[in-house]
């Protein structure tokens, strides 16, 4: 997984509050609420980085929580999957 | 034959019948909507009585909702049928599935699935002075953010009569209420005489959470939980552009927002208290 990039899956309308993000697909009618670390992670799942550089910004950024930090991304983006808000791909 | 028009948030539905005892029943069920005539009939639906077999038929276009012996049931059927038609075209508003109360310039919207003490928690309510909108469904108009509540009788399910004995005396009133096998109509006046059919404007939600199992807690949610829960809520998104979601985030980032889970009504006194109700 550390080597794939999160692609988000088109369709997904986006708000932001208060550091949180809500995320609708109206096609799915399917709701999807991050809270403020998932929408840290969220947008960090641009399309060019992969699993593993994702975990090294955060861990860099928010060093006391380096420990964790490998579960917490790899957590959010199973939920984003099994929510179908990105696709998992091999770096091209 | 008798018409009766019922018309709610610019839609309108018709109800055909010819027996004093349906309309009777029909100003219980619908004495708080408007009667617009200038309105096309979205739906028309026929009650007829037949001596022979079960006596109460219900039919809308030709289609049999209800046929039984209990008019009341037939009134439940109706209640519910008649509010589908009313919003199913609707693309005006954002129509919650919701209880709404108001006291003076607050105004509490109760979002909740069916089961979760949405009604109750209205009951109450108006057991400490809130007045009455409605324990069904609110409109948020996409404009102006009007609410347009639904007003109808409180509609307790059976399974959950026992409770609200505890904060109404369901027999001394009997004779006021309408009761079937699923559920017991109550008057909303009969709790809290003093109704008044415009609501201010929203000042809270509050998602209540009947559950026995769980402890009782009231917890501030953040805009974006609160977003999730009311679209959970929203029950004609197809109608909207991108199903409503950019008027339901407002809603959810401008008004503060709780849940609250409970056990019994004394829960609502302690958790309730620690709000200002």
């Amino acid at each position: 997984m550390l080597d794939k990039i999160p692609n988000p899956v088109s369709g997904f309308e986006l708000e932001e509050i208060d550091g949180e993000i809500l995320l609708y697909s109206p096609s799915a009618t399917r709701s999807v609420y991050l809270n403020s670390t998932a929408s840290l992670i969220w947008r960090l799942c641009d399309g060019r980085n992969t699993v593993g550089q994702i975990i090294d910004i955060l861990s860099q950024a928010y060093p006391d929580a380096e420990e964790d930090m490998e579960r917490d991304v790899s957590q959010s983006i199973e939920q984003f999957m099994e929510n179908g808000a990105i696709s998992l791909d091999r770096p091209s | 034959m008798n018409h009766r028009r019922i018309s709610f948030a610019g839609h309108a539905v018709s109800i055909e019948f010819d027996d004093a005892e349906v309309e009777t029943l029909i100003e219980f069920l619908f004495c708080d909507l408007d009667q617009d005539s200038s309105l096309t009939s979205e739906a028309a639906f026929h009650i007829d009585y037949v001596t022979d077999g079960p006596h109460w038929k219900l039919s809308r276009d030709q289609s049999e909702l209800y046929i039984g012996n209990e008019l009341n049931e037939l009134g439940n059927v109706l209640a519910g049928e008649a509010l589908f038609s009313l919003i199913t075209n609707n693309n005006n508003g954002i129509a919650i599935h919701a209880g709404l109360v108001s006291k003076d310039q607050q105004c509490l919207l109760l979002p909740a699935d069916s089961g979760s003490g949405k009604t109750s928690v209205t009951t109450w309510m108006l057991t400490r002075g809130w007045h009455y909108h409605t324990d069904e469904l609110v409109l948020v108009d996409l404009k102006s953010g009007e609410l347009t509540p639904f007003t109808r009788p409180l509609t307790i399910k059976s399974s959950g009569l026992q409770p609200i004995s505890e904060i109404f005396d369901l027999e001394r009133n009997k004779s006021t209420l309408r009761s079937s096998r699923s559920a017991t109509m109550i008057p909303h006046r009969l709790i809290n005489p003093d109704f008044k059919q415009q609501a201010p404007d929203l000042t809270m939600i509050v998602f209540p959470h009947y559950d026995p199992k769980l402890d009782p807690d009231l917890q501030l949610l953040t805009g974006a939980a609160a977003g999730l829960e009311l679209m959970r809520s929203n029950v004609i998104a197809r109608n909207l552009p991108g199903h409503g979601f950019s008027h339901i985030t407002h809603l959810a980032k401008n008004v503060p927002a709780y849940r609250l889970d409970y056990r019994r009504f004394s829960d609502l006194d302690n958790l309730l208290g620690d709000i200002g109700f």
